[in-house]
């Protein structure tokens, strides 16, 4: 008997992914300081070297035995979770200390998280997508809940993993279903499976069942309306750059198994369901906007702000057009720097154990602390839309693809909308610069400054330069419909 | 047994197979439960007792047929006629059902416990996996009767027996795993094939670590068991009876019962394991002979470790809990895990066995007894030479 | 698989996933959880899938409701008072389960599983060794991903599970203190 190790190159993102999280996992349990600055630094560079080696291993090869591919998506989505990782752990490693955080399992947790997220992008399998998902949600719900002696925290984490198994659950049954049917797993036999049967004919029913409950999973990953319910109370009781993580990169992979499921398995019915994914798109992104007019909360309106943002998402989802596509990989990368800068704003507020949420907390913050105000307005400009921001370069495309594709309505409900979010993103800018308060002193946070002021950065360059990414996006895209 | 079935199916097309194969199961499982399982059980209580009456230098039971033999059954009916008790403050149904499921649970195992070469009542091709299966339903059945009695005593029991034998049971499965490994197959009846009637052809002599597997394996299975020196749920001492306090007359019986034919299980695994099961010399060609022969044979295997179960009991003291969930998790589970490396790398070096490593560690256990005995004896002499009594 | 096997067996399934739903007292409600899964392996012996019905015995009725039963028996939980649920709860739960059986059944009805045709079993189908081929090639990517999978769950589970350290060993140097 001998193993398939042909293309095995197709796995040493994976395993290194792994492999690094059990050595992190191991290192910790020495490490003497409680700080943990030096395992942050391990993971990130952990993190690099999955970007690096995935790069290297462009074109190594596309499948390993049916269930993963690297292909250009993958490489793309890799090296965008990475950087989002990279991120995550640079604002955890003085938010780590700050809010009492005495677990060194964080960093491996993020890092088997981000393996997990790896597995869910390149997989061309539902069990291993599903498998990947678990082991992302396994890690991500534990990090929520990190700290056991906060009431909220606590709450985030049963929420998110009492929601979270319910939806695993729909999705394992979705997937049932459409084994039942198809015979298969593998993304492409599905679709070639789906193809060759009347999948509207009324003996098809069980077909279109696991659609729908393979979709109701992927909402509640997502966040979108109905299933965000979860979202407000976990983004706000979670620690703030777990929060961070949660919005960007766990929602950047989930967008890239749903692209992959809906665009490659269900590539045949999706002509029939567009109307759904129009529905889902339009109520998300309104439910979203709207709620987050109402919050006086910044972790909580930016929950709200990233379940709108799911629904500009889906435009792009619906319209699944090449161009489409392209702006939807590119509006996460855009979407994710962005969102990290925000949170990481909010994390860098944090008082010892005591976070600053309220907008009125941050009155006065132009003139105090004017680099964070400057990134966080940056931050807030970038996710309400406005030129040259890479929000606004994203939501261009994104709405572009959308009405060449035909959606007029959907796109002009989206612009509606973005006009909409405005006046809440535009309220945090109000109180920042008019509005004063007194200054207090806070103790230096390198890391903390240094990526916050990176992913600003990196929001400008992304809007004033964006062909680069966009290539990428537009060549990572069409890798998964075209093939290679 | 199955042929048997089928052939009856055939003949009688009117009646659907699966009924009558049920049909013909349940008769079969009547028949081995009342001829085999319940006597084993009965009688293993009076030798139980007659073993410790003389390591204690007691006599034991004595009066019931010659030497006490008929003790089982007068207890048996005893019990039968005595009243059947539900306290008021249980939890009826479940307090009523608790030990049946206990019962079933151990009974269950002999559908795949090989009796002969031909002896046994369905050969899984999962039989070992099966046993551990079946078996570990025992703990439902002691976790109801705990905690329905509504009783400190009784719930006490009742989770020290699920803490054991939930524990347990993980080293014990993975000191199965060398010799699944060693055997290619899950099945009893395949896993004796694999062996031969000469002790160095045993599994237990295969490698060094198989031997190691196979003293945890006895150790994990008394545990399972629930045996002194693992006798935590029952513990007289401070849980007057544990899960079985409440319980009178027959349902208080099953439990034993349970326990005395659990221990025929456990030799019967170790020596269909690790000792060769039923392989005899084929000294003949009579096929009713030989099968006599391969049930004596690991009758007589089963029932050395049934004593040894015996002696153990009345030799040891029973262990706290701490240090049986530290003897489980710190030394078996690892230890376990060892063997389990050990044996498949084991097999890489020698794909077919080796001889030599085989006669030498006959020759060590063979020593090991040598001097176990010797030193029985001198001791024996010392306790007659200072003058205790009638040893 | 017999009918004469299926619906008996079917009948009790249900009857024990009914106690689930039904019993008021955990204890009982966990005990009907542990008959409903071990009925579960028996399908899965009659559909030729041996291993796995020993492993669903092991893993779910042996191990994991036990583990439950172990939780609820040390809480000891009272049974649960019924009317602290409003009555329109129950209603909505009995609406929305009907719902879902009349979807499923409709479906389940209308369709003819391509799986359903009486085809021959493929040569020591269930058994371990081709149990083990497969796991071993075609699937190696999610079988060691389930591994990573429990790890990761171990992991968690031992964070929060753990009990940390005393609050003073937590106050270490603390540079994150606000002026």
């Amino acid at each position: 008997m001998t193993l398939p190790i042909a293309n095995i190159e197709v796995l040493y993102p994976l395993m290194f992914a792994c492999a690094w999280g059990l050595l992190v996992l191991t290192v910790e349990m020495f490490s003497l300081s409680r700080r943990f600055v030096g395992i942050g630094w391990l993971s990130a560079l952990g993190l690099a070297a999955v970007a690096g080696i995935s790069l290297s291993g462009q074109g190594a090869g596309e499948v390993f035995a049916g269930a993963v591919a690297l292909d250009a998506f993958s490489v793309y989505f890799y090296v965008l979770l990475s950087v989002l990782a990279i991120f995550a752990v640079f604002l955890s490693m003085d938010y780590v200390p700050l809010a009492g955080i005495i677990h060194g399992e964080f960093y491996p947790l993020i890092l088997f998280a981000v393996a997990g997220l790896l597995v869910m992008v390149s997989a061309t399998d539902l069990i291993v997508m599903f498998l990947g998902l678990e082991t992302m949600s396994m890690a991500v719900y534990v990090l929520a809940g990190i700290r056991k002696d906060e009431l909220r925290s606590n709450e985030a984490a049963l929420k998110y993993f009492l929601l979270g198994a319910f939806a695993s659950a729909l999705l394992l049954y979705g997937i049932a279903l459409i084994y039942a049917i198809t015979g298969s797993t593998v993304l492409g036999s599905v679709a070639n499976a789906i193809a060759s049967t009347d999948y509207l004919a009324a003996d098809s029913l069980v077909l279109m069942l696991g659609v729908g409950m393979l979709l109701a999973g992927f909402a509640f990953k997502i966040a979108a309306v109905p299933f965000h319910l979860w979202t407000p109370d976990v983004y706000e009781g979670a620690p703030t750059t777990v929060s961070a993580f949660m919005a960007t990169a766990v929602k950047a992979g989930a967008f890239a198994a749903l692209l992959r499921i809906v665009l490659v398995a269900l590539a045949p019915v999706m002509p029939d369901l567009s109307w759904l994914m129009w529905v889902l798109a339009a109520s998300t992104m309104t439910m979203g906007n709207f709620v987050a007019l109402r919050q006086t909360n910044v972790k909580r309106m930016l929950a709200y702000s990233s379940i709108a943002h799911t629904g500009y998402l889906l435009v792009g989802v619906t319209a699944a057009t090449a161009e489409a596509g392209a702006a939807v990989l590119y509006y996460l990368a855009a979407y994710g720097v962005m969102n990290i800068g925000a949170f990481g704003v909010l994390a860098a507020l944090t008082r010892r154990r005591h976070a600053l949420q309220e907008i009125s907390d941050f009155a006065g913050l132009g003139q105090n602390r004017p680099v964070l105000a400057l990134v966080m307005s940056i931050c807030m400009l970038s996710l309400m839309g406005m030129p040259p921001l890479a929000g606004f370069v994203g939501k261009f495309y994104l709405f572009t693809a959308a009405l060449e594709a035909g959606y007029t309505v959907l796109v002009v409900i989206a612009v509606l909308n973005s006009v909409v979010s405005a006046a809440y993103y535009l309220g945090v800018l109000r109180a920042m610069y008019f509005q004063s308060a007194d200054a207090e002193e806070y103790s230096p946070r390198p890391y903390l400054n240094f990526a916050v002021t990176a992913a600003a950065a990196v929001t400008v360059a992304l809007g004033l330069a964006p062909s680069p990414v966009m290539g990428a996006a537009s060549r990572a895209f069409s890798s998964i419909i075209l093939g290679p | 047994m199955l042929e048997f079935l089928n052939g009856l199916a055939a003949a009688n097309p009117e009646v659907p197979g699966v009924l009558l194969r049920v049909a013909g199961m349940l008769a079969f499982g009547a028949l081995v439960v009342f001829v085999f399982i319940l006597p084993v059980a009965g009688i293993t209580s009076w030798v139980e007792r007659r073993v410790w009456a003389r390591i204690q230098s007691r006599i034991g039971p004595n009066r019931v047929g010659p030497g006490g033999f008929l003790q089982w059954l007068a207890d048996g009916l005893k019990n039968l006629l005595k009243e059947d008790v539900i306290p008021q403050a249980v939890d009826e149904p479940l307090f009523r059902i608790a030990p049946y499921l206990v019962v079933a649970g151990f009974v269950a195992a002999f559908v795949a416990i090989p009796f002969g070469g031909s002896l046994i009542i369905a050969d899984l091709n999962i039989g070992i996996l099966y046993i551990t299966a079946i078996t570990s339903l025992v703990v439902v059945g002691i976790l109801m009767a705990g905690w329905s009695s509504n009783n400190k005593w009784s719930m006490l029991g009742g989770i020290r027996s699920a803490t054991q034998i939930i524990s347990y049971e993980i080293p014990l499965g993975l000191t199965i795993f060398p010799v699944v490994l060693v055997s290619g197959t899950l099945s009893t009846q395949g896993i004796t094939a694999a062996q031969g009637w000469a002790p160095h052809t045993w599994h237990m002599f295969h490698n060094p670590f198989l031997l190691v597997s196979f003293l945890l394996f006895f150790v994990c299975a008394l545990a399972e068991g629930n045996r002194t020196p693992f006798d935590l749920p029952e513990a007289e001492s401070e849980l007057v009876a544990g899960f079985a306090t409440e319980y009178s007359g027959m349902r208080s019986l099953l439990f034993f019962l349970a326990e005395w034919g659990n221990l025929y299980v456990i030799g019967a695994l170790v020596a269909t394991l690790f000792m060769g099961g039923w392989q005899v010399p084929r000294f003949t060609d009579d096929p009713t002979l030989l099968a006599v022969a391969q049930f004596f044979t690991i009758f007589l295997k089963a029932y050395f470790w049934v004593f040894v179960a015996m002696w153990v009991r009345a030799t040891l003291p029973r262990i706290r809990i701490d240090q049986l969930m530290a003897l489980c998790w710190k030394y078996l589970v690892p230890m376990a895990l060892l063997n389990t490396l050990g044996t498949a790398f084991f097999m890489v070096l020698f794909p077919e066995g080796s001889l030599v490593v085989r006669i030498a560690l006959v020759a060590v256990v063979l020593a090991i007894i040598f001097v176990f005995a010797r030193r029985v004896r001198f001791h024996l002499a010392r306790a007659r030479g200072l003058g205790y009594g009638a040893v | 698989m017999s009918p004469y096997l299926f619906y008996p067996l079917a009948c009790l399934t249900i009857a024990g996933a009914l106690g689930v739903v039904l019993n008021n007292n955990p204890v009982r409600s966990a005990l009907s959880l542990v008959a409903t899964l071990f009925l579960l392996a028996v399908y899965y012996i009659a559909l030729q899938a041996h291993l796995v019905a020993a492993l669903q015995i092991i893993v779910y009725a042996g191990a994991v409701m036990v583990l439950f039963l172990f939780v609820i028996t040390l809480l000891n939980l009272s049974p649960d008072p019924a009317d602290r649920t409003s009555p329109l709860f129950g209603a909505a739960a009995l609406g929305s389960a009907l719902l879902l059986a009349v979807v499923l059944g409709r479906a389940l009805w209308a369709t003819t599983l391509p799986g359903a045709a009486n085809t021959p079993l493929p040569e020591g189908f269930g058994t371990t060794v081709v149990l083990a081929r497969q796991l071993f090639s075609e699937y190696l990517v999610a079988f060691e991903l389930t591994s990573i999978l429990l790890l990761v769950a171990v992991v968690g589970a031992v964070v929060l599970a753990k009990r940390d350290p005393s609050p003073a060993d937590m106050d270490a140097p603390a540079p994150g203190r606000e002026a």
